[in-house]
């Protein structure tokens, strides 16, 4: 872990946060948004910063396997939740068949805000194994794409869902 | 409006063009290095900042592992795929075997041959290395065959590049790329080059999977390579 070295005035506390299976403890202060943990204390850039205001999706990790806006987060309200990022979804199911999807059917452009959409379409397709348009399009909403691969996304979302539960009929 | 006018680009050529440079030298670890100085266009010494010393790095290591050094940005419009797929082309080998690194921030070494600085945008990218790339990697080519005859004491005649070796047709035997790329280095980068004609094309103008999408579904993309 890189050495964090802070004023001696700064009133910092050690967080113990699980991160991808890991526990790491770090000297922040409480109110720091676990984006920058992840990021700059952990050195994790898979996620990436995007608005900074929870507005775009593009810092989406899963807490508790839920869709979350990292930049959004203090660390100080993570307690004991386990937190996945786009470094490990791919050890779940779903991850590795949204992430295959996602190279079998070319969605990626530039790619800024890939890894949150990943995240998030790997958290709907947990919850929701068949998942139709309108599932998508909800689950999906708050993920922004600047290039407009949405309708690569939405297709990806329907191929990893019928590779990972190939008796049912995508709705 | 076009940044630079299309007349200025011939499409084809079946020698070297008089305006790409390639000098070849021995790599660090034994490998082909080819640089390729591209003069800069009227526009781009009018607008830029001086002079490109070197502007485009193509090597070969000892492994066969085809290196370039990308001087354009890779922005979703797939140039760092395009841009492989020329060298690929020309130099025999499977777009597997080409990895590259980003350039880094250097007016002086990585100016956009069309524009004057390093930039990427107004459809240049391929533009720019279209022709330049494509006899680099046809050079490369040549010279590796050079010094496989070489070493078999044949004619060069008898000898085919395909899927990064070379092949000495009569006797079947072969050599990689990387066996052959420190005695590459040794022959006279050739005056004359022949390119592909279009037909003899297996990837330029065929769809490819694009080369920067792993690293960018798994987390892996800041590295700049691959």
């Amino acid at each position: 872990m890189p050495d964090q070295s802070v004023d001696v005035d700064e009133i910092t506390m050690a967080f113990t946060t699980r991160i991808n299976g890991i526990n790491h403890s770090v000297d922040v202060d409480g109110d720091t948004p676990l984006l920058w943990v992840i990021r700059d204390v952990l050195g994790m850039t898979g996620t990436k910063f995007g608005c900074g205001r929870a507005l775009c999706g593009a810092c989406t990790v899963h807490m508790d396997g839920n869709p979350v806006r990292s930049c959004a987060i203090p660390i100080e309200r993570v307690g004991d939740a386990a937190i996945v990022t786009i470094e490990a979804i791919g050890e779940t199911p779903a991850g590795k068949n949204v992430q295959k999807a996602w190279l079998d059917l070319e969605v990626v452009q530039c790619g800024y805000c890939q890894s949150g959409q990943i995240m998030a379409a790997t958290a709907l397709l947990a919850a929701n194994p068949n998942p139709n348009d309108d599932d998508i399009t909800n689950a999906m909403s708050g993920n922004i794409c600047r290039c407009g691969t949405y309708l690569r996304i939405r297709d990806a979302i329907k191929a990893a869902a019928q590779s990972l539960s190939p008796h049912i009929q995508n709705g | 409006m076009s940044l630079v006018p299309r007349s200025r680009f011939k499409a084809e050529s079946g020698s070297l063009s008089r305006r790409t440079f390639l000098t070849a030298s021995l790599a660090a670890g034994g490998g082909l290095l080819l640089t390729l100085k591209l003069p800069l266009s009227a526009w781009g010494a009018a607008s830029g900042a001086g002079s490109v010393d070197l502007n485009a790095f193509v090597q070969i290591d000892p492994d066969g592992t085809v290196r370039l050094i990308m001087p354009y940005v890779e922005m979703g419009q797939g140039t760092y795929t395009a841009i492989s797929m020329l060298i690929a082309e020309e130099l025999e080998v499977d777009l597997s075997q080409v990895q590259y690194e980003h350039a880094p921030p250097n007016d002086k070494l990585y100016a956009n041959p069309l524009i004057g600085f390093q930039m990427t945008g107004g459809s240049t990218a391929i533009r720019a290395t279209w022709q330049p790339v494509r006899e680099a990697g046809a050079a490369a080519r040549m010279m590796l065959i050079s010094a496989a005859a070489l070493d078999w004491s044949v004619d060069e005649t008898s000898c085919q590049a395909a899927k990064g070796e070379v092949i000495h047709l009569p006797s079947n035997r072969r050599l990689s790329y990387g066996q052959l790329a420190a005695r590459a280095a040794t022959i006279p980068v050739p005056d004359k080059v022949r390119l592909k004609d279009r037909k003899e094309f297996t990837l330029i103008g065929k769809p490819a999977k694009r080369l920067d999408a792993p690293a960018k579904v798994n987390g892996t993309a800041v590295r700049h390579r691959r």
